[in-house]
């Protein structure tokens, strides 16, 4: 099966990954906040984050930190892959958009053939580990 | 019409009144958009006589109308002003994600007048547009600013998506030299802009959109950008300038003496190599839909400076240490301090202490050339920039306070950090720009004929200023020629342009801007290169280029 590789060292934060992804779903608009795959900022780096699969399995491991007023959340990347977090909810229905992995066909998905830093790559992989 | 939002912001400080204004892209189609729209509009609303630092001063900002529809390299936000160190108009580009943002919250541009009776900052998100209170970032340098700002949401993610264009306390102190700082990147150009934001008490722009930027045809659209990121990855001019950034010509700038050191007293030997210079960048960082991604920076994220802001920072102050000049340029980005314009100060400073034009006791600091103990006072001073600045407001008025006006070094008040007497082509081209720059897009064209100078000043300034009229980053015109962009403007707008009517659009804003500078009281006579950096035939070239333009 295919699989998306990311590679975050390689990723420039240009973001054209989420144009791809939205004017592929949007056909005739641009907006990056419909996008299924968001640059995340962490530390300098960027981190492509693509909204994944649902299991079914809750999240139970949240774990939410409270200094004084603010909530430094522990769970930063690892969860943003979660369809049902607030960054991959459409602005305006507030529906979960989720990937759909549009293009199996080569070279892949279209914020992989838009990734113009090879961050964003195609490989196949024979089953879950 | 596709491409523009059709609105506009216009918002006055002094009565913290917010208006929405239909925006007719067909009625503005000789200036497009972008630096262009916005010209278009200062000029028609402020008198060129207007004191920069005043209330009738206004700020614009303006995107382009391929701003933030994936047309490559299309991020540009243009910032138009009058400027408080040359006087002239000034028109900055924003980078990264700003431009981007604002077009994604449904508006083309703001138009900011007055003055706010306290320090405020103006939030945009959406239709949601507030003037708040800014008390508690009064003082505070630019990171902290953005940090405490994006604390004050309630949700981390919408936190993470506001874009936040900002001063730093030299802007607040209304310093000439203060410039903006737009998510932790220097905003090119941008000297003589934070004054105007300080004098208005404007301490910060923050914007979120999430709105569809809608495009004419988007199969035509994905067609002609996959195109153009293929030329942009498979152009060797561009994958050069990818690699090295504005050092593209690092090695070629040496060779020919166009790198001073010392005060513009001797030619730069080098003393660190482009090698070195290139391990300390970790990461290349892209602006929004950049496939180049030109800026450079070290494994947290810390922007490495620009060649200008290099030479300014380090080898005129006879600083050979890279790790003490990124230093110094990260606490003027953090003071919001312009790295030319105060690394010239301290050469300055430096060479007047050398030629004791003034007593000890009359510097702010003991300064010396190559003193690098005495440097790192220096970078600690540029926390209190007013200090530093005591002694003159920027290195124009420093030469003009010792008396010896023809040792300063720049154009129209404004510092410059090469030694243009070397290249005909720099000279012209930063003599005749409006407010006096030196893209690291036009680096690589000093080997041109002699004869051919002036025609092709004038058409890398017009392709230059449509460009930026597109929203679209001129640093592309390095690898790609403006009829690349056709397809995509068409695309994008619907609407079919042809090559040599985008020029015309150019040469039309050009000459907008000059016409302002003219009344303002700086006109042809102010196109001068420095006393003491002289080109051999410059006066011929100059009348030949005035000749092109039609300017007596």
């Amino acid at each position: 099966m295919y699989r998306i590789k990311v590679d975050h060292n390689k990723c420039t934060g240009c973001r054209y990954c989420e144009l791809a992804c939205s004017l592929n779903h949007l056909t005739t608009a641009f907006n990056p906040k419909k996008a299924r795959i968001r640059v995340m900022k962490k530390n300098g780096g960027f981190f492509p984050v693509i909204s994944g699969p649902c299991t079914q399995a809750a999240c139970n491991v949240k774990i939410d930190i409270v200094i004084g007023e603010n909530v430094y959340d522990f769970c930063d990347l690892c969860r943003a892959a979660c369809p049902y977090k607030e960054v991959f909810k459409d602005p305006n229905t507030g529906v979960a958009l989720q990937c759909d992995f549009c293009g199996i066909d080569a070279p892949g998905p279209a914020c992989v053939r838009w990734c113009p830093s090879g961050a964003l790559s195609l490989v196949e992989v024979s089953s879950y580990i | 019409m596709f491409g523009w939002a059709g609105k506009i912001l216009r918002v006055n400080l002094g009565k913290e009144r917010i208006f929405e204004e239909e925006l007719k892209p067909e009625a503005n189609l000789d200036v497009l958009g972008g630096r262009g729209l916005a010209v278009k509009l200062f000029t028609t609303e402020v008198k060129p006589e207007v004191d920069p630092l005043s209330s009738e001063n206004k700020i614009i900002l303006m995107t382009g109308p391929l701003t933030g529809t994936g047309v490559n390299s299309a991020s540009l936000c243009a910032i138009v002003t009058k400027s408080a160190l040359t006087q002239t108009l000034v028109g900055a580009e924003v980078k990264l994600y700003f431009g981007a943002e604002l077009k994604a919250a449904g508006y083309d541009g703001i138009i900011i007048e007055g003055k706010a009776k306290e320090p405020v900052i103006l939030e945009i998100q959406d239709e949601r547009v507030n003037i708040l209170p800014a008390d508690y970032l009064v003082g505070q340098d630019t990171k902290t600013t953005i940090t405490l700002f994006k604390n004050t949401f309630n949700d981390p993610w919408v936190a993470r998506e506001v874009r936040v264009l900002c001063i730093g306390p030299a802007g607040e102190k209304q310093l000439p030299v203060a410039a903006l700082v737009a998510d932790g990147l220097l905003v090119s150009e941008s000297v003589g802009i934070g004054a105007v934001f300080g004098s208005k008490n404007l301490k910060a722009i923050a914007v979120r959109g999430t709105k569809d930027v809608l495009v004419n045809n988007g199969q035509r659209l994905i067609g002609a950008i996959s195109t153009a990121v293929k030329e942009c990855i498979n152009n060797k001019a561009l994958n050069t300038f990818s690699l090295f950034g504005s050092y593209h010509t690092y090695e070629e700038f040496l060779n020919k003496g166009i790198l001073p050191s010392f005060y513009f007293t001797r030619p730069y030997v080098l003393s660190v190599p482009l090698s070195q210079i290139q391990t300390t960048w970790k990461r290349k960082r892209a602006c929004f839909s950049c496939p180049v991604a030109c800026l450079k920076a070290d494994q947290n994220g810390t922007f490495f400076p620009e060649l200008e802001a290099f030479i300014a920072l380090g080898p005129l102050c006879g600083i050979d240490e890279l790790s003490l000049i990124c230093k110094a340029y990260q606490a003027c980005l953090n003071n919001g301090l312009d790295p030319v314009e105060t690394g010239t100060f301290i050469a300055s400073l430096m060479k007047i202490s050398e030629k004791k034009l003034l007593e000890e006791k009359e510097l702010p600091i003991k300064v010396q050339f190559g003193d690098k103990e005495a440097y790192r006072n220096l970078i600690s001073l540029l926390n209190q920039p007013e200090g530093l600045f005591s002694l003159a407001k920027d290195t124009a008025s420093l030469w003009e306070k010792v008396g010896e006006t023809e040792e300063f070094v720049g154009i129209k008040r404004r510092s410059i950090s090469l030694d243009i007497s070397h290249s005909s082509f720099l000279a012209l081209y930063a003599v005749t720009s409006n407010w006096p720059t030196l893209h690291p897009h036009v680096y690589g064209f000093i080997n041109i004929h002699k004869e051919d100078i002036p025609k092709k000043v004038k058409t890398v300034q017009d392709i230059s200023a449509v460009l930026e009229c597109l929203g679209v980053c001129p640093y592309l015109y390095i690898g790609l020629p403006l009829k690349a962009f056709l397809p995509m403007v068409a695309a994008v707008t619907g609407l079919e342009w042809k090559e040599e009517n985008l020029l015309k659009v150019g040469s039309h804003i050009i000459s907008l801007e000059y016409g302002f500078n003219q009344k303002a009281g700086i006109g042809l006579e102010a196109n001068r290169l420095p006393k003491k950096h002289q080109a051999i035939g410059f006066e011929n070239m100059l009348k030949s280029y005035y000749q092109l333009r039609g300017w007596q």
